[in-house]
């Protein structure tokens, strides 16, 4: 996989290093009708990271992403991209400005072959990206011999990597994976292991990471965030992560 | 080397779209050809007219419902727009005096040819798309279905209200018969070209990603309400070409010609058809109207073995239903799902390279089973 770069088009600002980070959100609070999905959630995402975001069931790991997309708006907070304010941003305002994801439940556009459900990917792209950039990226996600298959027809498995490639089509800056190894077998978590790294050494993207399989998380990440009943308890070094007392609490008061 | 294939998937680059494109006007010329040579029979003349009318209209109605898989059933409402648009402009000023004495002083001043009142027709129709379509498009499912059908109403009851400009209820009469075979075919012919180039453009990708999974189109940035929009207006251009269209054939019409009955004939052959295609438009539009006529000959008697044969009245519009719920039971993507005919070129081998040309071009389409299957013609 790693012989056919993944490859990107937009000049980068600074990496890691420069102050300001790409993507902060601070107090994020999000209400559902009595129940407090985030409680004032902060969350620095810097370019070229790989930031991993833990938490039990229903902390509020993925709220936090549909409040990041625009999916959801935040009753209270504020989110800046690149240090714009794009708190009250439409979700299209926000994927044309850089930020791409993937659905916890896959979310393809079913009746559409790969290719398309690539294309449309390309929709949000600053304009830079080209027909040509799609085929290298169906090449380098193994996805051509498929390109022109029915999506709903593949294997999850292959859904999966086809999801991934529609949020890279349009060449974003920051990049949410929610649950990306979630129902795939050894091999292909191996290989996804991989797909992240080279996203964020070649296209010098963000990456915020959600899953359960903690080996894959605490493996890849440079950082990560422990989220429960919609706080951050932890945020810090990888290995640290299970040896705070409030952690390994929050997992085990969810048993 | 070209080959004609059958394939439901967009065309990668530019010069596929044109043969996408092209694929679906030779679908388009098949028709008018078996049409033409059924033209020659005099009794056949007015229906070979009005089914490629109703071809034009199973095409509006399929670029809408096909592209964001939301059911209309307001697509009438567009045709009587056209009709009635596209019908008092081509009235002779003389006309006009004796059957709308009350319209208003520029309309009743003007008459145009048989070509400017298509275009008005179209663009009255996309006019009321444009200024409803806001409202509509927000709406998701049989929410929208149910207020496209408000829109019919509202419509056809406005429409049988100005009777300074529609004689009400009343028929609405002395259009020029200006309708003719070429009018008719050439009309198909650009319209089945448009709205192939529409599926095959990013506009129409945008709105079939909408169709699939509207949360996940506005994450990569897609406008719901706007790729929406577009097939919308799109598509009641067309609707309102067909009116136009009928009008000039019929000379003679009222808001109750296009009403249910008028919605449930589309709807049939949209469903027979596939509505995710323009090939299966043209089909269903075929299967329904030799179906029809069929019965409707039997209706009025036909002799066998020496013995009038009357099947009792209305089993024509009943053999409809019978064939939608056929279809819905067995095939609900229809005979041709989301396939159409496409011309596709291949870089040709080396040891045929010879001047390319269009293989079996006569060959009608076959149908597929499922939409990744492919059949394909190839010399
Ligand atoms: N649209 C919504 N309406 C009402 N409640 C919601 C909605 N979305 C999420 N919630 C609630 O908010 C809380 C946080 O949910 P969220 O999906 O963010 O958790 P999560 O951390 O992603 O969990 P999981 O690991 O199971 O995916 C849950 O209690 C959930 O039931
Ligand atoms: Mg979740």
């Amino acid at each position: 996989m790693s012989a056919a770069p993944v490859p990107a088009s937009r000049t980068r600002s600074p990496g890691p290093g420069t102050d300001a980070p790409l993507l902060r959100v601070t107090g994020a609070v999000k209400r559902f009708s009595g129940l407090t999905a985030l409680d004032g959630a902060d969350l620095a995402l810097a370019a070229g990271e790989v930031l991993g975001l833990i938490g039990p069931n229903g902390s509020g790991k993925t709220t936090l992403v549909n409040c990041v997309s625009g999916a959801l708006r935040i009753d209270e907070g504020e989110i800046r991209l690149g240090g714009r304010d794009i708190t009250r941003a439409s979700r299209a305002r926000r994927a044309k400005s850089g930020i791409a994801r993937t659905f916890q439940n896959l979310k393809l556009f079913g009746e559409l072959t790969v290719r398309e459900n690539v294309l449309v990917g390309l929709n949000a792209s600053s304009g830079a990206s080209s027909l040509e950039e799609v085929e290298g990226l169906l090449r380098s996600l193994r996805l051509e011999e498929v390109a022109r298959e029915i999506v709903s027809t593949l294997s999850y498995g292959t859904q999966r990597r086809v999801e991934i490639a529609r949020a890279l089509a349009g060449d974003p800056r920051v990049l949410l994976l929610d649950e990306p190894a979630a129902g795939l077998n050894d091999g292909e978590t191996a290989e996804l292991k991989e797909l992240i790294h080279e996203i964020r050494s070649e296209r010098g993207c963000g990456v915020l990471v959600i899953d359960h399989d903690m080996n894959l998380v605490l493996g890849i990440s440079d950082r990560v965030q422990v989220l429960d009943e919609g706080k951050v308890i932890y945020e810090g070094a990888p290995q640290e992560a299970f040896k705070q007392p409030r952690v390994v609490a929050a997992y085990l008061g969810a048993e | 080397m070209v080959r004609l294939a059958l394939r439901s998937d967009s065309p990668p680059d530019l010069l596929g779209r044109l043969g996408a494109t092209a694929g679906a006007l030779l679908a388009a010329g098949v028709v008018t050809l078996l049409g033409g040579l059924l033209f020659l029979a005099p009794t056949m003349a007015e229906i070979v007219l009005l089914f490629g009318i109703n071809a034009i209209l199973v095409i509006g109605f399929q670029v809408f419902v096909g592209n964001t898989g939301i059911v209309s059933f307001g697509h009438v409402a567009f045709m009587a727009v056209g009709a009635y648009a596209g019908g008092i402009a081509a009235m002779p000023v003389l006309d006009k005096e004796v059957v709308l004495p009350d319209l208003p002083g520029a309309l009743a001043g003007t008459e145009v040819g048989f070509l400017p009142a298509l275009l008005v027709g179209g663009a009255a129709a996309a006019l009321l798309a444009l200024l409803t379509g806001p409202a509509l498009m927000r709406l998701s499912g049989a929410a929208a279905s149910i207020a496209t059908l408000g829109l019919l109403i509202i419509v056809s009851n406005v429409l049988a209200q100005a009777t300074p400009l529609t004689r009400g209820p009343q028929s609405l009469f002395g259009v020029p018969e200006n309708t003719t075979f070429i009018g008719v075919y050439a009309s198909l012919a650009v319209v089945v070209a448009l709205s192939a180039w529409f599926k095959w453009s990013g506009a129409g990708l945008r709105a079939r990603a909408v169709r699939d999974q509207p949360a996940a189109a506005e994450a990569a940035g897609v406008s719901v309400l706007r790729s929406r929009l577009w097939a919308f207006v799109l598509s009641a251009f067309i609707t309102g070409v067909a009116g136009a269209l009928y009008a000039q054939l019929l000379t003679a019409f009222s808001p109750g010609s296009f009403y249910i009955p008028q919605l449930v004939l589309v709807i049939a052959m949209a469903i027979v058809g596939g509505v995710g295609g323009i090939s299966g438009a043209l089909l269903g539009t075929a299967v329904i109207t030799v179906i029809n006529e069929v019965l409707r000959k039997v209706e009025s008697g036909v002799p066998i073995a020496g013995v009038e044969i009357h099947a009792p009245s209305g089993i024509s519009f009943a053999a409809l239903g019978v064939a939608l719920i056929l279809m819905l039971r067995w095939r609900p993507s229809g005979l041709l799902g989301a396939s159409e005919v496409q011309v596709e070129t291949r870089a040709p081998a080396p040891a045929e390279a010879g001047p390319a040309r269009v293989a079996g071009a006569a060959v009608p389409p076959v149908a597929t089973d499922r939409p990744p299957a492919e059949a394909t013609v190839e010399e």
